[in-house]
């Protein structure tokens, strides 16, 4: 055992270094670069008045080509144990250019940049500067470790995972103290939470809500149902047909937006109650467009492409949120304030923020229950669940339809924030993007879909400057989590019960 | 002598391939018996089709003076049965408490403390192992596991379907102690399935053998273990 460890401990790798072989590997690479970049990045197709004209961006690719080349050598240099050489150069690049940006991003103008930086997007520099720092990093991690018995690792590698699972503990609450404290930002400091941020949050709580709500059905129970957006669709929907037809509140029609979509879910669910797997998964993505087709089809009753618009605004306990009036009582009336748009945007952060944090706790309580811990051990093994007494025919409608029912809460919601639906709001991207939050965050784990969805749906939002690179960063983040975490950024689970009373004393 | 379970003219298909064809078979309380055969005789069938799944053909499946016969799987359990399945089919992901919780899924949650006690008393090592997760432990603990899960639900009847496949002969031995014990000790009427026959015959009071998806030899396990047939095709070259 600790001859094996040793064997594996980070100074084992061949410290012979061959220069020609190192330069041929890193010009494959950048090769390659050179060959993807030159389509995607070197034509570019500008409007001009008139039509249109063909830019070259040679420049760009060749840059591309040449970081791709010194990334892979310093990757080389590092696997043969030189730490030195890259610790100093990729520190002096890394410094280089991030002070460069900084200075450039403070002054607001572009000047030695110019000749500095390779790309004419700064982002795309920020991103060179942060890979140039992770090289660093890199480096100085593995000096660190170099001269190390396996042993230490070790010790320090327990330590690490000790120090993982107490960061999960409390990152929880912590995120849900700042989720409560965020909009007050918006009051407190308008500089740095501005109303596009407080948009972009409750987008991203609508996804953590939708993440949550079919992790029941893909993370619990198991089933892997790709058409997760019809559900969605069918809340929105049902709230704003009541709203139209019946005139009926956000407040009365949230709960009946939940059980339309949840009795979609038993729809769903009873042909597919024989399905596992792949054959699931398609049926499933095929009742996403069934409902998305429908949609758009039945022109008289949801107005096809056109959608329905006008939906009502949600009020607080009656009061709504408009411009106060003599003969009615308005939010802003009630307390006095001025009129401001931005307070209804708060409001339906907390509204939001309130469904989803229902959502959390309904599960973190269900899978606890009986029906949550069936869910689970189908998920596991369907012939162990059935041989002792679990009946899969109940067990997989509920969750199909609970999930569902959470899916209509948000997609109510959703219609209720922008005051306008239509079918194409709900493709099949919307459900990939929320099945991508699931698997991304790790199967089961709730945290994990908190950091997945300010991942995939935050940072995008955040950077939209880096328009045309965005698929490309959606991709590479994708790969990333494949090789480094394949089972999702939070794969660890936390048993529903704990040590047995009886046993306290014996237990691992 | 009741009989707790009776298999009469049993037929099971899979698709075109008959099975199972007509067998009769009957556990009464109180005993062990067991059921050996080769490869392929339809050992696990038998096991499978009194469980409700696949299903009965043609023939009856008697539970407690109940027919079962075409009945679900979680409704038949629901009667007094329970199964240790081939392979263990423990939960891997749950931990080894979780996985005795749902073997309680039928059972009162008051006797939940106590059973898992008893579970722990049978097998020590699992109150070490409690919060490790199922799919963690060896190929005897995760089998001791299925045993224990099994009787979580308080059977009347526990069918096991080869416990000793592919673990360690002083493993084996344990299991073997653990169900002689089952029996003498709690009452429990245990209907084994096994390829071991030797250690099976010695352990049971009476066994059938299985061929081809027919009973072709039955008795108490003395006559069989002595039998030149049995000796012949299920003994020879040691066990």
């Amino acid at each position: 055992m600790a001859e094996a460890a040793a064997a594996a401990a980070p100074a084992a790798p061949s410290r012979s270094f061959d220069a020609r072989a190192a330069l041929i590997e890193s010009a494959k690479v950048a090769f390659v670069v050179l060959v993807l970049a030159a389509t995607m990045v070197g034509v570019e197709i500008a409007d001009v008045t008139g039509g249109h004209e063909v830019r070259t961006r040679f420049g760009q690719v060749a840059a591309a080509a040449g970081v791709a080349f010194a990334a892979r050598y310093v990757l080389v240099l590092l696997r043969h144990g030189r730490h030195g050489p890259v610790l100093v150069g990729a520190g002096a690049i890394a410094a280089l250019l991030i002070g460069v940006l900084a200075v450039e991003w403070a002054t607001g103008q572009r000047t030695i940049g110019r000749y500095l930086l390779p790309f004419e997007n700064p982002v795309m520099d920020w991103v060179l500067a942060a890979i140039a720092l992770f090289l660093f990093g890199r480096a100085a991690q593995l000096r660190r470790l170099e001269g190390r018995t396996a042993s230490a690792t070790e010790a320090s590698e327990a330590r690490w995972g000790d120090r993982g699972r107490w960061l999960i503990r409390w990152l929880g609450p912590a995120f849900f103290g700042f989720g409560l404290v965020f909009p007050f930002l918006f009051f407190i400091a308008p500089d740095i939470v501005d109303r596009r941020m407080l948009d972009i949050a409750v987008l991203v709580l609508t996804y953590i809500m939708l993440g949550w709500g079919l992790n029941i059905v893909v993370g619990l129970a198991g089933l892997l149902d790709l058409g997760y957006v019809a559900f969605f669709a069918v809340g929105a929907y049902s709230y704003a047909l009541l709203a139209d037809n019946f005139s009926l509140g956000f407040w009365i029609c949230l709960p009946f937006a939940g059980i339309m979509s949840a009795f979609a879910g038993i729809l769903l669910g009873f042909p597919v109650l024989r399905l596992r797997g792949d054959y699931l998964a398609i049926v499933t993505l095929g009742f996403g467009e069934m409902i998305r087709i429908i949609l758009l089809n039945w022109q008289a009753f949801t107005g096809g492409p056109n959608g329905l618009s006008g939906i009502p605004r949600p009020t607080l306990f009656g009061i709504p949120f408009e411009e106060p009036d003599e003969d009615k009582l308005t939010f802003h009336g009630l307390l006095g304030l001025e009129f401001d748009t931005s307070h209804r945007i708060v409001f339906m952060y907390f509204l939001i923020f309130a469904l989803a944090m229902l959502t959390n706790a309904f599960t973190q309580r269900i899978r606890r229950l009986p029906v949550g811990r069936a869910w689970e051990a189908l998920r596991e093994d369907e012939i162990a669940s059935r041989s002792l007494g679990i009946n899969p025919t109940n067990t997989k409608l509920t969750a199909f339809a609970i999930g569902a029912m959470f899916a209509g809460f948000a997609g109510s919601f959703a219609g209720t924030r922008l005051g306008f639906i239509a079918p194409e709001m709900f493709t099949f991207l919307e459900s990939a993007v929320i099945v991508a939050i699931v698997v991304l965050g790790g199967f089961g784990s709730q945290l994990g879909v908190v950091l997945a969805a300010i991942l995939l749906i935050g940072l995008p939002e955040v950077f939209r400057e880096l328009k045309d690179f965005r698929m490309v960063a959606f991709g590479l983040a994708m790969v990333g989590i494949m090789l480094w975490r394949p089972s999702g950024l939070i794969s660890h689970r936390d048993p529903t019960i704990r040590l047995h009373p009886a046993g306290r004393g014996g237990g691992s | 002598m009741t009989s707790m379970l009776e298999v009469a003219g049993l037929h099971t298909f899979y698709g075109n391939i008959e099975a199972l064809k007509g067998v009769d078979v009957a556990v009464n309380e109180g005993e062990i018996v067991t059921l050996i055969g080769s490869n392929g005789a339809g050992k696990t069938t038998l096991l499978n089709t009194i469980c409700g799944n696949p299903r009965v053909a043609r023939g009856r499946v008697v539970l407690f003076g109940q027919d079962v016969s075409s009945r679900e799987t979680y409704d038949i359990v629901r009667l007094g049965i329970s199964q240790v399945p081939e392979g263990r089919r423990i939960f891997p992901g749950m931990t080894v408490l979780e996985n005795l919780q749902l073997g309680a899924t039928l059972s009162d949650p008051a006797h939940f403390q106590s059973d898992v006690d008893m579970a722990f008393a049978m097998f020590p090592i699992l109150k070490q192992r409690q919060g490790q997760r199922g799919g963690t432990l060896s190929g005897g603990e995760q089998q001791m596991l299925a045993i224990a899960r099994a009787l979580m639900s308080r059977p009347r009847i526990l069918l096991l379907d080869e416990p000793s496949l592919g673990l360690a002969p002083m493993i084996v031995k344990q299991i073997f102690a653990v169900i002689r014990e089952l029996n003498q000790a709690r009452k429990m009427t245990i209907f084994l399935v096994e390829q071991n026959a030797y250690h099976a015959l010695r352990l049971a009071h009476r066994g059938y053998v299985l061929a081809n998806g027919k009973v072709v030899l039955a008795g108490t396990g003395a006559e069989l273990l002595a039998s030149p047939e049995v000796r012949k095709a299920y003994l020879e070259g040691g066990a």
